[in-house]
């Protein structure tokens, strides 16, 4: 990776004995940013505080989507992805820590950690989750339908999400997968319809050559340098938008779930920031999971945040809990690249 | 004595019944008796409309009014046939969705017209249908590509099993009135669209209603009438009455694997013979009356029939053998192919269409669904 703005990804643990606190808690940043984020906003600001053993994980106001993310759901999830990864990283060199959710926006945290002292005998993964992090990317791509999941690895994956008090199904059976399919292509077609959405959408899908760092290139669709840029074009001009680009948005989506082995939606039972950044979190954890295990996963927000749709999602699964974090599990048929990443020393802030 | 005037007047009034009394429904209907088709609706509508268009801003403006009071938001619709409630989206929203897949095929000759002042004129349109065999195809078509505010269906007859090869029914519709059959078929789709039911069939006291509307029923007239009955004698009243309000009428008439299609254009001319190509009413009258003095005469009768229809039936070898009695007779009727029939309703609906637009139609045009081959005689009208 060439460009600056994929640099973020070339990251290495450092040695914790040779760097400074301040650097020690930098790279501990450069492992949270390779977080997934909705749209690939990047949502977050981070603040260290080495003298005082702290990180505070902020939401930045500009990182929240007005029109794909009305309550600011997708930006706590993102941020309870970044704060897993950051975690995970912590863990590795050994640091004792400690969380608290305290919910707030920029200058104030969403999430604060406190850590300890590195302590290399204390992490048994080695670099499992480090590799993990690094390799992890969102896989838009249809998967192979004709592979079914491990079923330790679907058990890890709830592990996963109880350890956050939250619930997790998993949906393999095709007839469900594919009522679900249907609802993420309607609820597609409904965010594609709103102007707004599409302005805001064409505002971070990019061309492929793109040098910005808080985008998505078309590349990450699947898309080809022209039809990259047509998309992108077609997003930011007024009036119609072309209805066939609008169908492919919505039947990629539906294509891309029916082929998966797996659906897995995450539930809250308090649809309140503190938990938006839990299911964040479990869901990271999850996406790592599948990384370890050569799966891939893409996500699917449109049935999260539309509400009609949430609440068919919730009827189809006869729970009481709000379905907030919908992926889609499987063997990748094709690889998907990286996602850019803004420079670390600007979403960073000593005190 | 006065009370006694009041009660057979006004019906029973007690103290306690004053006007707008609220009264609670005693009826219950099982909740699988509830339909709600207002989000198929939306989802349609979402799937169809094009992001940005005026069509597109003003849905979600609707679907903003739905997501506010779901609870509150549509209409519904008792069906006391069947005693199910529905509930629609309102009827611009539902009407819509029923015609949206027909996007701009039907246009004016020059494609002038915008697609807002096509639907306003083929949903202002009357038509009417007579004779609810094709007819029933020829009305489910009308209302698919026209989608009319107003639908006229005439037969007097009852549903029998032997129609179902060429009728789409259940085992609810035997034995049942025709017209009353396919008004509820369209109504179980679109209770927005208004069914004038002639179960009498038309007769000399109501095809002037039929024809040329009744302002004191609140009868529309007819814009283009659908002819598809089997009585010769009804075949030349309705066109007889046509011809004098100056309403067009459309005939297709189905022979073996091919459809036939005459119109009589009585809006662009009222001294236009009742049958298209050539055929004089003179020859129609007496080729009817000589049919009608001797009615077991089949020959006869056919002779009427293809006075009527002209003489293609001769390019459809099994049909013609049926009817010169070359081939084994399995039933005594005039035979019908269910797909012919299907074919025919659908090219009835065309026709009224291009009519209603503004197209010139040839008087008649002839179409083997076997062979392919196309045939028109006769003026474009």
């Amino acid at each position: 990776m060439s460009k600056n703005n994929y640099n973020a990804w070339n990251i290495e643990p450092v040695d914790p004995e040779k760097s400074s606190k301040k650097d020690l808690y930098l790279n501990l940043v450069g492992w949270a940013i390779l977080a997934a984020s909705s749209h690939n906003a990047q949502p977050w600001r981070f603040v260290l505080k080495p003298n005082e053993n702290i990180i505070d994980i902020c939401v930045r106001e500009s990182g929240i989507l007005p029109a794909s993310d009305k309550m600011a759901r997708q930006a706590y999830i993102s941020i309870g992805c970044a704060v897993e990864n950051l975690l995970l990283a912590a863990e590795y060199y050994g640091m004792a820590r400690s969380l608290e959710y305290i919910c707030k926006k920029y200058p104030e945290p969403a999430v604060r950690v406190a850590l300890g002292q590195s302590d290399t005998r204390g992490h048994g993964n080695g670099t499992l989750w480090l590799d993990a992090i690094k390799n992890r990317r969102m896989n838009r791509n249809k998967f192979d339908p004709m592979k079914s999941m491990p079923r330790e690895t679907i058990d890890k994956m709830r592990a996963a999400a109880r350890n956050f008090g939250l619930v997790l199904d998993t949906i393999t059976d095709r007839a469900t997968r594919f009522a679900i399919a249907e609802v993420q292509y309607t609820a597609n077609k409904a965010v594609v319809a709103r102007n707004d959405f599409r302005r805001e959408l064409g505002l971070f899908m990019a061309p492929n050559d793109t040098h910005e760092g808080r985008v998505m290139p078309g590349k990450t669709f699947g898309l080809s340098d022209e039809t990259a840029l047509k998309i992108h074009n077609e997003l930011n001009k007024d009036g119609e938008f072309d209805p066939d680009l609008a169908f492919g948005f919505a039947a990629s989506d539906r294509d891309g779930i029916k082929s998966s082995s797996l659906i897995g939606i995450i539930s809250v039972s308090k649809d309140n920031p503190e938990f938006w950044i839990k299911a964040g979190r479990a869901f990271q954890k999850i996406a790592l999971i599948a990384e370890s295990n050569n799966l891939a996963v893409a996500v699917h927000a449109a049935m999260v945040e539309v509400e009609m749709f949430n609440k068919l999602l919730k009827l189809r699964l006869r729970r009481s809990e709000r379905p907030t974090v919908i992926f889609r599990m499987g063997y990748a048929t094709r690889e998907a690249p990286h996602s850019p990443r803004v420079d670390i020393k600007n979403v960073v802030e000593y005190m | 004595m006065r009370k006694k005037f009041y009660d057979i007047i006004y019906g029973i009034m007690r103290y306690y019944e004053y006007q707008n009394c609220p009264r609670i429904l005693k009826a219950k209907i099982d909740s699988k008796k509830v339909f709600d088709l207002v989000p198929p609706t939306i989802y349609a509508l979402l799937d169809d409309l094009v992001p940005g268009s005026e069509l597109m801003e003003d849905f979600l403006a609707e679907m903003a009014k739905f997501e506010a009071d779901e609870l509150n938001y549509g209409v519904w619709v008792h069906y006391p046939g069947k005693d199910h409630l529905v509930r629609f989206t309102p009827k611009f929203w539902h009407r819509l969705t029923l015609v949206l897949r027909n996007s701009t095929l039907l246009s004016d000759p020059e494609s002038k017209m915008s697609w807002k002042d096509i639907r306003n004129k083929l949903e202002n349109s009357v038509i009417s249908v007579a004779g609810c065999s094709v007819g029933n195809n020829a009305a489910h078509a009308i209302a698919g590509d026209i989608r009319p505010l107003h639908i006229k269906i005439a037969d007097q007859k009852d549903y029998q099993i032997h129609n179902a090869n060429r009728v789409r029914l259940n085992y609810e519709d035997f034995g049942r009135n025709k017209a009353i059959v396919t008004a509820e078929q369209i109504h179980a789709i679109d209770p927005f669209i208004k069914v004038s039911v002639y179960s009498e069939g038309i007769h000399e006291k109501n095809i002037a209603d039929f024809v040329g509307g009744n302002k004191e029923l609140s009868e529309p007239v007819s814009s283009v009438i659908i002819e598809e009955t089997d009585d010769p004698d009804m075949k030349i009243l309705i066109r007889e009455k046509a011809r004098r309000c100056g309403i067009p009428v459309i005939m297709v008439s189905d022979i073996g694997s091919a459809v036939q299609l005459d119109i009589r254009r009585f809006d662009v001319s009222k001294s236009f013979s009742l049958a298209s190509c050539g055929i004089f009413d003179e020859e129609l009258y007496s080729k009817r009356d000589k049919w009608q003095r001797d009615l077991a005469n089949r020959d006869k009768f056919y002779e009427f029939a293809f006075s009527l229809i002209g003489r293609n039936h001769e390019k459809t070898p099994e049909f013609k053998k049926i009817i010169l009695k070359e081939a084994a007779v399995l039933f005594g009727g005039v035979p019908q192919l269910g797909s012919t029939a299907m074919a025919a309703g659908g090219i009835a609906a065309e026709a009224a269409a291009r009519l209603l637009l503004g197209f010139k139609m040839p008087e008649r045009m002839f179409i083997n669904k076997h062979t392919g081959e196309v045939a028109i005689d006769g003026e474009k009208l």
